[in-house]
């Protein structure tokens, strides 16, 4: 086996054994960077010089029998919206082309403890807005399983960079299902952590309410260990939560996984997608697993909730991008102009019409029409879940409708490319974990993920099942 | 249901200038996804509240400090803005 082909467990106990060190294994990554990006376009900087000075200081402290953090040596991709001290961020957007950090994210400062090796940043859809990361200011990335195809988005470089094996695991972010669904047109893990469970200082806000950082990575086990290495409380993100994390000691065998009978009906599931979920159900009934059908009654709304909610959000947040502060500024003879001109040529369309979109819902006349509208069904949902969680430990469902679709397919129409998320979304809503786990290809050999879902900083569950579900399949 | 003037009011709240082109785009645009949002209305909300925050918790405040770290130094922030003069962040006046 490749180095560049291990996990992170796999990888901690060859540079414990001293079977490689973490310069060969930096080396071995940077090395597959160079034979597949070219293709791929995972990456839009690698910090190679940087990576191999870091490994080196590594591999001098495991030579004189330190202790080290199990991702000590570890290369990481970081998506391009995780701010990394004095290095290029740009959120894949021309309006920040040539800004560089001032500050290191939480998640970047505890890595930069663990030992971690940051192999670059990974392409995203601008401003994480999107489902296939061709919105991507600086050109799209392709699906390491078929060149023609989309890899997912927002965090579509993070995943194509692991199911390449262009690093052992990445960041990426999550806010309607941007970690999720690519992972599963990717053929890999991927993690939204509980809201609260990850700091988001560093993180270029998109929507506040429904951010999570978490890990995109080979198998569950790996998605264990980085999501453990992120979480915590932090100081300089008041929406985080102290909680613990503690394995999950139960068996499987006394555990319940809930199908809404909602996300199954009949036509706008795609075949295999249905086929494939479907198996997994069966698998985990083989365990021992008790399955019963469940209802999210307000299901139907999520798509819309979010799609109010998001908008208004973004709005916001992106207003400090004015040409003033930092980032790219157009001349102009007057104040407001400098504001217009620069977000008129910084922003790509898909920033814009989300931000007009949200302009509209918060505007006064329309703001209790559709923004408070949006929150209650959103109080809705979340009670749904609630109500659900209190008959099963988990819920089922297929992470996206289609497997990866052609470039250039859904540019043309927003509204499809929206749809995408209709299985993700709700757990952003809610605010409760998510994982999505490969389970298969589609007959065009396309890779197929299922979601599951856990009450609210129940990622012990997810991660029992997911590694329950992975012996079963290996 | 969204007119031209409707385009060009919220691109004057959003600080974003517009083509013809682009105003005519996103009035479509929009206009499809209101469209699919309007479902919204169907659903039962009389007896929930709006879910304004997901985790609980009050308001966290910092200790008293004499003297507090900052995580950038103020002349690393003057040098990223575009304008800059005598160390001060330099705009177009707001009386224009």
């Amino acid at each position: 086996m490749e180095l560049t082909q291990l996990t992170i467990r796999e990888a901690r106990e060859k540079l414990e054994t001293r079977e490689c060190s973490a310069v060969e294994l930096a080396e071995a990554v940077f090395g597959a960077v160079r034979k597949r990006d070219g293709e791929v376009h995972a990456y839009l900087e690698v910090y190679e010089p940087q990576a191999i000075e870091d490994a080196k200081k590594i591999d001098a402290r495991i030579a004189v029998g330190e202790k080290l953090h199990v991702l000590a040596g570890i290369p990481l991709a970081i998506k391009d919206n995780i701010l990394i001290r004095d290095a290029h961020t740009t959120a894949a957007s021309r309006i920040l082309e040539e800004y560089i950090a001032s500050y290191n994210a939480t998640v970047v400062t505890k890595l930069h403890e663990a030992g971690a090796i940051f192999v670059g940043r990974t392409n995203m859809d601008e401003f994480a807005m999107g489902s296939s990361t061709e919105s991507s200011a600086f050109g799209p990335t392709r699906n390491p399983h078929n060149g023609e195809r989309v890899p997912g988005g927002s965090s579509g470089g993070s995943a194509a960079a692991v199911a390449a094996d262009e690093c052992i695991a990445a960041l990426g972010s999550d806010t309607g299902g941007s970690i999720r669904q690519p992972a599963a047109l990717c053929g890999v893990v991927g993690l939204k952590p509980t809201y609260g469970s990850v700091s988001r200082s560093g993180l270029i806000a998109m929507a506040s309410s429904l951010d999570q950082i978490g890990p995109i990575t080979k198998s569950v086990g790996d998605a264990e260990i980085l999501f453990d290495a992120i979480r915590g409380s932090d100081p300089l993100d008041s929406t985080t939560v102290s909680r613990s994390y503690i394995s999950d000691p139960r068996l499987v065998s006394s555990m319940r996984i809930g199908v809404p009978k909602e996300y199954f009906l009949e036509g706008g599931l795609n075949p295999d997608v249905k086929e494939h979920v479907e198996k997994a159900i069966h698998i985990f009934k083989d365990l021992g697993v008790e399955i019963q059908e469940v209802s999210l009654p307000n299901a139907e709304y999520a798509l819309a909730c979010y799609y109010v909610i998001m908008p208004a959000e973004v709005s916001a947040n992106l207003s400090r991008f004015d040409g003033i502060r930092y980032g790219l500024s157009t001349e102009a003879d007057k104040l407001f102009d400098v504001y217009a001109k620069t977000r008129q040529h910084g922003f790509g369309p898909e920033v814009r019409r989300r931000i007009i979109l949200g302009t509209y819902v918060l505007s006064a006349g329309y703001y209790d029409a559709y923004y408070t509208k949006a929150q209650r069904v959103r109080a809705l949902i979340k009670k749904d879940f609630d109500e659900v969680f209190k008959e099963v430990d988990a819920i089922i469902s297929p992470t996206a409708p289609n497997p990866a679709f052609a470039i250039g397919e859904k540019t043309s129409d927003p509204l499809a490319m929206y749809l995408e998320d209709i299985y993700t979304v709700t757990a952003n809503l809610a605010g409760i974990p998510a994982i999505s786990i490969p389970c298969g290809k589609s007959r065009e050999g396309l890779p197929i993920g299922f979601q599951l879902m856990a009450a609210p900083f129940d990622e012990g569950t997810l991660f029992a099942l997911g590694k329950a579900y992975e012996q079963v399949q290996r | 249901m969204i007119s031209k003037k409707d385009i060009e009011h919220l691109a004057t709240l959003a600080r974003i200038e517009l083509t013809d082109d682009e105003k005519e785009k996103f009035r479509h645009d929009l206009e499809r996804i209101l469209e699919y949002v309007e479902k919204l209305t169907l659903a039962d909300t009389d007896r929930v509240g709006a879910l304004a925050r997901i985790t609980e918790g009050s308001n966290i405040l910092r200790h008293d400090a004499d003297e507090v770290r900052l995580a950038s130094e103020p002349h690393e922030l003057v040098e990223a803005a575009p304008g800059e003069e005598k160390g001060h962040i330099k705009v177009r006046s707001i009386w224009n």
